[in-house]
């Protein structure tokens, strides 16, 4: 069984826990329809922001190099990190120049895919998470299981435990209000002592060499605001060519990902406050490769909303840990296998090509086709799961001939009747577990055409 | 080569050709001051800010607003108004409780409530965010529909910083149950004018 199934079925071996998961982020899908809906341009802004993202991958060098020169004139420290490994070094060099013991840190995915905290942890460095839901997976020891909503996979009583036993709430609390105020304390504390701030990029700004950051919570504002030096780490992907592209693309962001109109927050930062550092970190880590991936590339346009998880029949039903991976979801299952083929080809299985993803995307992603591209990669590179490997040549064998696909659809249709429940959820046929087979047509649509054809 | 070269050198390798970036002047909207006011003050009150309308009443500032704070946040209320302010000194935030925090924004935004304020306008950035609440003074003149208007009337690197805040800090990250104050101020009041 490929990595993804074993810990999928894990997942749903708690049906309930399973069909509330399932529940939150459909609940949370459609906020974004509703929202969606409210706009008649919708789908032109869609399309435009898909223009301008391609804009920008098509003249990323220059636009890097704009952008670079204009944060220079702004007085912010630019720096440029090839990989994970030489992103961590530069954080970690601006953190001791400073002699940076604890630092605040604000959601970045960037940062997690480099694994920083535990690069820093190692150092010796304090690294606290400031969004509530990252810091509940932090004092869990857990990663994140969706890209926006970190730990939706959590049940309140557990973090009420969990404040409990590391934050000292009262026992058995679990109002999430109560919650969310223990944790405003204790964050306040932390922004007050931080020595530095991290935090990661949503748009950054090639006309004007200035990035941009959308919170609800105000933790990066507060982390930024209060600590003496601020280091914002982006992919290299997160320009956008001027100012005025942001109104295409704020409008698009947070309903996409929640349903809100915006994010409470929408930071702009162009200049260090008087007295204090500003840094940013370029970061590739394979992107430049994917460039070149002309299948692929377009998975670039992402702008992380989560909306493709939150709408995929899979992700919701197997969690993003399934995904072992630090992008889960659809968006995580094109993005990973790039990474690193081997370890991430059961992932662009994990998924019905239902096309859902796609049809949810604000930056208008071929997310389903790409999933389906990978797999024809992942069989040419013969990394395909073995479970995989059988069924598709015997397919391929009843395809390839029109009356072996005749006979084989009759006799799906009388097996399905007469066969007992024994043979159809037997444990050789993955598909029959949890699932009830659909009753099957008296005839197939060739047989029923033929018949009605003249009528 | 250093990794800056290095990086540019691979994109420019694999860059596509180049596409033209989209035309903007498609998202054009209708200026209608009611309709703009009402929008603005249903999103404002949906992010869980309290509006109070005082579109066309003559009001004295300097008598109002203490008023006003004095009723809604308490006598004793400490506010930090760097608007008036002609003190110049760097406050410390950690060992100063501020209960509320006082501006005029430049531009409100109808469709998300957005509003924008700058470095002037905090004259300390950790203001709007480590003060208990917010208070904000809208001129209805300065609602603009959507965010396209907003980013063509403002110039976002006018000053070192700027921000759009529409509403008090939130957060729904337990079990997705909203709760009002996270990290940033617990309330956010516009009192529209
Ligand atoms: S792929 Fe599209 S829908 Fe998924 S996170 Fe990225 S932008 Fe959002």
């Amino acid at each position: 069984m490929s990595i993804h199934a074993k810990k999928a079925s894990d997942f749903i071996s708690n049906e309930e826990r399973t069909n509330w998961h399932d529940g939150a982020l459909w609940h949370v899908r459609n906020k974004r329809d509703i929202s969606a809906s409210k706009i008649p341009e919708w789908e032109l802004l869609r399309s435009t922001a898909s223009q301008i993202k391609e804009n920008v991958l098509s003249n990323l060098d220059n636009y890097l190099i704009q952008f670079e020169e204009e944060a220079k004139k702004n007085g912010v420290h630019v720096h440029w990190a090839a990989n994970d490994d030489e992103h961590n070094s530069i954080v970690s060099a601006i953190l001791n120049k400073h002699n940076a013991k604890k630092v605040v840190k604000s959601k970045s995915m960037l940062t997690e895919e480099c694994g920083l905290n535990h690069f820093l942890e190692d150092q010796g460095i304090e690294i606290i998470d400031t969004d509530l839901g990252e810091r509940i997976i932090q004092l869990r020891d857990e990663p994140p299981s969706h890209i926006v909503l970190p730990a939706i996979h959590i049940k309140k009583e557990e973090v009420g435990e969990l404040f409990h036993a590391k934050l000292g709430t009262e026992k058995g609390n679990a109002d999430p209000t109560y919650l969310t105020r223990a944790a405003r304390t204790h964050l306040n504390h932390k922004f007050f002592e931080a020595d530095a701030a991290i935090t990661g990029v949503n748009f950054a700004i090639a006309e004007t060499g200035g990035i941009v950051i959308c919170t609800n919570e105000g933790n990066a504002d507060m982390g930024c605001h209060s600590a003496p030096v601020h280091i914002h780490c982006m992919g290299l992907e997160k320009l956008l060519p001027k100012a005025e592209h942001l109104g295409v693309f704020i409008r698009l962001l947070a309903r996409s990902a929640t349903g809100q109109p915006s994010t409470i927050y929408t930071s702009h930062y162009h200049k260090p406050e008087s007295g204090k550092e500003m840094h940013i970190v370029i970061v590739d880590n394979g992107r430049s490769e994917q460039l070149g991936k002309e299948d692929f590339r377009n998975s670039l346009k992402c702008i992380r909303c989560g909306a493709c998880m939150n709408t995929c029949p899979i992700y919701r039903r197997s969690g993003g840990h399934s995904y072992h991976a630090t992008i889960p979801g659809p968006i995580g299952a094109i993005l990973q296998p790039n990474r690193n083929l081997q370890e991430y080809s059961d992932l662009p299985f994990a998924s019905t090509l239902c096309g859902s993803c796609s049809d949810v995307c604000p930056v208008k992603i071929n997310i389903h086709e790409q999933l389906y591209k990978w797999r024809q990669e992942i069989y040419k590179h013969n990394e395909l799961p073995k479970s995989k490997i059988i069924p598709l040549k015997v397919t391929t064998n009843i395809l390839a001939s029109s009356t072996m696909y005749n006979i084989m659809g009759k006799l799906a249709r009388t097996s399905l009747k007469l066969l007992p429940d024994f043979l159809l959820y037997n444990k050789l046929n993955t598909w029959g577990k949890n699932r009830e087979l659909p009753a099957p047509p008296k005839e197939s649509f060739k047989e029923w055409y033929k018949k009605n054809k003249h009528e | 080569m250093s990794s800056r070269e290095h990086i540019l050198s691979r994109i420019k390798k694999h860059k596509p050709q180049l596409i033209e970036l989209p035309d903007l002047s498609v998202f054009a909207h209708e200026i209608n001051t009611e309709k703009l006011v009402n929008d603005f003050i249903n999103t404002s009150t949906t992010n869980a800010s309290t509006v109070v309308n005082m579109i066309g009443q003559s009001i004295n500032f300097d008598t109002y607003i203490p008023l006003f704070i004095a009723e809604n946040f308490g006598d004793n209320a400490i506010t930090y108004t760097p608007l008036n302010s002609s003190n110049k000194e760097i406050l410390d935030f950690k060992s100063n409780h501020i209960d509320v925090f006082v501006t005029q924004p430049q531009i409100a935004v109808a469709e998300n409530g957005c509003m924008w304020i700058h470095d002037k306008q905090m004259q300390q950035r950790i203001a709007a965010f480590a003060s208990e609440h917010t208070l904000f003074i809208v001129d209805h003149k300065t609602i603009v529909p959507t965010m396209h208007q907003a980013y063509k009337a403002l110039q976002i690197n006018a000053h070192g910083y700027g921000v759009f805040i529409a509403g008090p800090s939130k957060t729904a990250d337990i079990e997705q149950s909203l709760v009002i104050g996270a990290q940033g101020a617990v309330s956010n009041t516009v009192i529209l004018v």
